[in-house]
Parts: C-alpha cells; sequence; structure tokens
C-alpha cells in the first residue's frame, strides 16, 4: 500500500527531472504492440468466423465445388493461426524491449531509495507499477488505433471477399484480454530486467557477465535436416492440398524454431569474427554484439521470419499455375496476400525493436558517449559501430534464414512456376534490412545530443 | 619516441561564461613540457572548465590556448577532437573505460582511431599495460577489475598515443586513500618518463602533493601559482 502510494509520487518526479522521452518512446513502443497483438488476434478471429459462416462471395466463386471449398475453410484458420503464432513472438519482444527500456534510468533512483530504508520487493515493486502503467496507456492508445484503422482492413481481400470492419472487430473481453496481457508480460519483463541488477544503497551494480552461448545450439540444425530429410517426400506422396501445405506450414515452425535457436550463437560468433579487425567501429560492434547476441538476435528475429517464408516460397511451386481448381486459385492469392501481409508487420517490428533497442543503448550509455568525446574520439565512430552493430544482425538473420529457406524446399518436389519470384524475394529481404537501419539511424540526433546536450560542471 | 614531446601548453587571458556565471575571468598560464601541475580550488572556483579549455573540450569565450604553435581553442570541433585525440590523453574519476571492451583493446582503442595497424596498436597496449603492472589482465573488462585496476588502464590508455599533455580530473576521486596514492604514483611517473605534461584538477591536497606545480583558482581567476618539489 506504502509502496502504491509512493508511485505516483515518483512519477512526477521523473517527469519533472526530463525522463519524459524515454518514457514516452516506451508507451510508443507499446502502443505498436498492442496494435498488432489485437490486429493479429482480430485476423485468426475473422478466418474462424468465416469457417462458422463461409462468405458469400466465395461460395459464389468457387461455383459448383462449393461444398468442397467450404470444407477446407478450417485450412485458412490454421494458416492465419500459423501466421499469428510466429508473428506474435516478435510483438511480445517488442513488448519487453519497451518494458527494459521503461526501467532505464531508475537504477540510481532506486539505489537512493534502498538508502532512505525501501526494502529490495518495494523497489522491485516501484519499478514494475510504472512499467505496467506505461504499458496500460500503450494498451490504451494502440486499442484506439487498432478501432481507428479498421475500415482500412476493406481494402485487403481473403477468400475472394474483403475483410469487413465488423469481422476485424474482436469482442471486447477479448480486446480487455490482450491489453491485460500487454500489460502482464511488460511487469514480467520489468523483473526480469531488475533480476539481472543488483539494487542495493550504496549503489546499483550489474550482476556477473551473461554466459557465453554454447555450440550445443548449433546441432539443432543437422537434427532438423536429419527431420526434414524424412519429411520432405512425403509431400511428393501428400497430393491433397490442404495435407501438404499443412506439412510444410509446420515445418516451417519448426525450422523457426531452430532459427531461433542458431540465430544467437551465429550472431555471437559473428562478434568474434568482427574482434579481429582493426578497425575500431567494426571492433566496438563486434564486442557489443558478444555482450549480448541474444539481446541483438531478438531485435531482428521478425526479419528472420520474413527470410525464412520468402525462402520458402521462393522454393514452392504456384499450386494455382497446374490447377484449374478456382479454390486452388482463391488459396494461393491469398497465401501471397498473406505473406505480403505478415511480411509487412514483422518488418514494422523489426524496425520499431531496433529503434527502441538503439534509443535505449544511446540513452544508457550517454556519459560514456561524452566521455570519449571529451578524450577527442569523433562521433562518427558511433555511426559507424550503429551501421555494423545494426545491419550485420539485421542481414545475417534474413539472408542467412531465407538461405536456409532455399536449401530446405529445394528438396520439396517443384512442379510449374514458383510462389513468388527471386526478385520480389530480393526485394523484400533488402527493404527489410533497410528498413531497420533507416531504424538505427533515427538516432543519430540522440547521439549527437547525448555527446553535446550534458554541459561540463560550472567547477 | 614521443613526437609529441616539447610542446607547451599555453593559456593565454581566457575567460569563459555560463549564462550569467563567470567561470573564468582572464586566466593565463604556460605549462612548459614535461611539468606536472596541480589545478586546486574550492567548488565551483572553476578549476574544471579551465582544464575543458585547455584540452579544447570546450572554446572560451575571449583569450585563445595553443599546444606549442597549434591553436587549440580556435579550431573547429571536430579539429579540437582530432588534437586531443592525437596529442592529449585523459584520465577522468568514473566511466572513461568501455565496459565492452577488454582491458587492451580499452588502451588499443586511440591508436586504433588514429588508423594504427590492429598488430602495432596491441603490441603497444600489451607493453603499456605490462609496464603499470597489469600484465596477464589484458583480456578482463572493466567490471572484472578493482578500480585501483581500472585507473592503471586508464592511464594506460591516456599514454599510449604518447601525448604531450595528460589532463586528469579528480583522478582518485573514486578511490580510497592507498589506492588514490598508487595511482598518483603510477600516474606522475608514467607521465614524467613519457616526457609528456600533466595537468591534474583535484579538490585533495594530498593528489595536488604529486605535482611539481600548484596553481589555485578562486571565483575564476587565477589565485595563486607556486613550484615546490613533488612526493616522489
Amino acid at each position: 500500500m506504502r509502496t502504491l502510494r509512493l508511485a505516483p509520487l515518483l512519477l512526477r518526479g521523473r517527469i519533472r527531472a526530463g525522463r519524459g522521452l524515454i518514457d514516452l518512446m516506451s508507451v510508443a513502443a507499446f502502443t505498436l504492440s498492442g496494435w498488432l497483438l489485437l490486429v493479429v488476434a482480430a485476423g485468426v478471429n475473422a478466418f474462424y468466423h468465416r469457417q462458422l459462416v463461409p462468405p458469400q462471395p466465395f461460395v459464389a466463386a468457387l461455383g459448383a465445388g462449393a461444398a468442397d471449398g467450404v470444407s477446407q475453410l478450417a485450412f485458412w484458420t490454421i494458416l492465419a493461426v500459423c501466421a499469428g503464432v510466429l508473428l506474435i513472438v516478435p510483438v511480445l519482444t517488442l513488448g519487453a524491449a519497451a518494458a527494459r527500456m521503461g526501467a532505464l534510468g531508475r537504477d540510481r533512483r532506486l539505489a537512493g531509495l534502498r538508502l532512505l530504508g525501501a526494502s529490495g520487493s518495494q523497489v522491485v515493486a516501484l519499478s514494475a507499477i510504472e512499467t505496467m502503467l506505461a504499458a496500460l496507456i500503450g494498451a490504451v492508445l494502440g486499442t484506439l488505433g487498432y478501432l481507428v484503422t479498421l475500415p482500412l482492413w476493406q481494402g485487403v481481400t481473403f477468400q475472394a471477399t474483403p475483410l469487413g470492419v465488423g469481422e476485424m472487430l474482436l469482442p471486447a473481453p477479448i480486446i480487455a484480454g490482450v491489453a491485460g496481457l500487454l500489460v502482464v508480460l511488460a511487469a514480467i519483463s520489468s523483473l526480469s530486467g531488475l533480476a539481472r541488477l543488483r539494487i542495493s544503497p550504496l549503489g546499483v551494480a550489474r550482476r556477473q557477465p551473461r554466459r557465453a552461448l554454447k555450440v550445443w545450439r548449433f546441432l539443432a540444425l543437422p537434427a532438423a535436416v536429419v527431420v526434414w530429410l524424412v519429411v520432405a517426400p512425403m509431400l511428393q506422396i501428400a497430393r491433397e492440398l490442404a495435407l501438404s501445405a499443412t506439412i510444410i506450414a509446420v515445418a516451417m515452425g519448426i525450422f523457426m524454431g531452430v532459427i531461433n535457436l542458431i540465430g544467437p550463437w551465429l550472431l555471437q560468433l559473428f562478434g568474434v569474427i568482427l574482434t579481429r579487425f582493426g578497425r575500431p567501429s567494426v571492433l566496438l560492434a563486434g564486442r557489443r554484439l558478444l555482450a549480448e547476441p541474444r539481446a541483438a538476435w531478438r531485435s531482428v528475429s521478425g526479419l528472420a521470419f520474413v527470410g525464412f517464408t520468402g525462402g520458402a516460397l521462393v522454393s514452392l511451386p504456384d499450386f494455382a499455375a497446374t490447377d484449374p481448381d478456382p479454390l486452388v486459385g482463391i488459396l494461393a492469392a491469398d497465401l501471397r496476400t498473406g505473406t505480403y501481409l505478415t511480411l509487412a508487420i514483422a518488418f514494422l517490428v523489426a524496425a520499431a525493436s531496433t529503434l527502441l533497442n538503439q534509443a535505449s543503448a544511446v540513452l544508457d550509455r550517454r556519459s560514456e558517449l561524452r566521455q570519449l568525446a571529451n578524450v577527442g574520439v569523433p562521433v562518427r565512430l558511433h555511426d559507424r559501430t550503429r551501421l555494423v552493430e545494426v545491419v550485420t544482425p539485421a542481414a545475417l538473420s534474413a539472408l542467412g534464414s531465407g538461405g536456409l529457406a532455399v536449401f530446405f524446399f529445394a528438396l520439396v518436389p517443384k512442379v510449374g512456376s514458383q510462389q513468388l519470384g527471386v526478385l520480389p524475394f530480393a526485394a523484400a529481404l533488402l527493404a527489410g534490412i533497410a528498413l531497420v537501419w533507416a531504424a538505427g539511424e533515427a538516432c543519430r540526433p540522440l547521439v549527437r545530443t547525448a555527446v553535446t546536450g550534458v554541459g561540463p560542471r560550472i567547477d | 619516441m614521443n613526437h609529441n614531446a616539447g610542446r607547451t601548453l599555453s593559456a593565454h587571458s581566457i575567460s569563459k561564461s555560463f549564462g550569467d556565471v563567470h567561470a573564468l575571468d582572464g586566466v593565463s598560464i604556460d605549462i612548459p613540457a614535461g611539468q606536472s601541475v596541480s589545478i586546486m580550488g574550492p567548488s565551483g572556483s572553476g578549476k574544471s572548465t579551465l582544464l575543458h579549455c585547455l584540452a579544447g573540450i570546450l572554446r572560451p569565450d575571449a583569450g585563445d590556448v595553443t599546444l606549442g604553435d597549434e591553436p587549440v581553442s580556435l579550431s573547429s570541433d571536430a579539429a579540437r577532437s582530432r588534437i586531443r585525440l592525437e596529442r592529449m590523453g585523459f584520465v577522468f574519476q568514473d566511466g572513461q573505460l568501455l565496459p565492452e571492451l577488454p582491458a587492451i583493446e580499452n588502451v588499443a582503442l586511440p591508436l586504433l582511431l588514429l588508423g594504427r595497424p590492429r598488430a602495432e596498436a596491441f603490441g603497444r597496449a600489451a607493453d603499456w599495460l605490462a609496464r603499470l603492472g597489469l600484465g596477464g589482465l589484458e583480456q578482463r573488462r572493466p567490471g572484472q577489475l578493482s578500480g585501483g585496476q581500472e585507473h592503471r588502464v586508464a592511464i594506460a590508455r591516456a599514454l599510449v598515443g604518447n601525448p604531450a599533455v595528460v589532463m586528469a580530473d579528480e583522478p582518485t576521486g573514486a578511490l580510497d586513500q592507498a589506492t588514490g596514492a598508487e595511482v598518483m604514483r603510477v600516474l606522475t611517473a608514467a607521465t614524467r618518463d613519457a616526457g609528456a605534461s600533466l595537468v591534474v584538477v583535484t579538490h585533495d591536497t594530498t593528489v595536488a602533493a604529486w605535482c611539481e606545480r600548484h596553481v589555485q583558482i578562486v571565483d575564476g581567476r587565477l589565485f595563486a601559482d607556486h613550484t615546490v618539489a613533488a612526493v616522489a
């Protein structure tokens, strides 16, 4: 109770002390997370309802084959759930990054409170309350954004039917549940972030640095290859479109898991390689990758999804080209639309995560940046370091996972033309990497403010 | 060989204000090559502002600063950064080392920034760490070193580029007395051996005693300036 009474007092102090920018960015990230969570949930919900009540344009487009088409509607729901599951991880990660950013700059104040006699659990609770408040504001704003943008979905067509406002509108309890999920996640992230700090009355110290990631992670890849060598020939046997596609969807899920397992380890390995260079920006970027390979991976894991999905679609045949069935034509078109939609969301999340992580890092290192400027380190070193630090994981994850997908799906027997051409795929990857780069560059003014904004003490 | 040696750091009638506060008011000082100088004064007297002006971190409102025949205060921000990187070394109270880099890379960083080959930069960094008693700790990160060891790494970083001047702002402020004395012993000896001048801003007379010349700043003006025998 005492903690609850303290929270608003400290929050006001924080705003007065000019920590507003950090909180604003944190709330903005929660808003984006909340909005995207609701959109993903609404998409899955819309497909589920269409499964129960088939849309009329879909039935009309299929003509005599309508009964067969309606029986396959569950497959769209499965695909929507797959896309949702793959998207929800990066979206929730963005929320977690927002929570960590919100916790920024509290270290010294928390230590001050401990000095005054506050218990360890009280200061942890205070931090969690502040983060949950930011998440709640973000969830409310995200909900408003979701409601306001509902009419835009009418421009997107699935199953030969534009998405209606009513279809994309979630029931109020689900909206409340999603908002609640965001708030709970924020609290958990805040607490786990504080678990790395030892808050004593004499200051805040970081616990031991994270241990290096072990090589066993890489063993997941050959294991996946062995599994795939067994599964891939089954696709030839499974003539049933839905069964083939389901196997592919499940396989993609497994591969995404594998990529998530080996991605941070690969970034760590790449960090080691970068530290062998004599160029200071490359050396520094390599050290930062080595220090936090998981965090670097988290901000670009969405791009790995982009790369893998794109790579898979480059390799997979265009079902519609060989099958005159209108149902197959509708499914092929929907696969493309769904892919572009999920790619767009993944891009957005990767860019937002990068912006948030980089901004966090700059604000966290303000004193260090200032000291480096004092000793004559040119500010462009930070720009170059950021370029390597941001683009390397993005390119590695997008191109690496894309290459992996092409390699794996090369085993699937091909019929006719491809679902997605190489050029659109390459363009998608480059667009994603460019967006992440642009997000990193957006921190350029922040670095300059950090270097020049803190005046020397008049002494 | 120290190609920077032999340069005198001079300030000519420099003044600096922050709003209504006159931090420096017409201060002139010459610091010959190889000399160690302490700048003392009460809180708010302008001693750190003087150090920042001498280092080119701040540009004085009036007057100028030169290092040898090189103008420090009249140069552009980028040029002043370059002068600091090539001709000066710095030791601060805290926040001076990059936490991600092991000791050897922290020390080699100024040389790498100057475009020196990696092997040369790392070789010289290892030499300096060994000279300052940190042999075997090259791969330790700042968090894995004691306060005194971190300061010695900072001293190695300040001297690795053979600077003309080493600037130290409250270099022992975060250390206990014994460690502070050890850091000052290493700092003054290493600077003298390298042929560089040393400018130390401090409020601690025991720290100032390590220097051969003492300058007092009061209300932004040079109040006293005398030379005595240093501790060692």
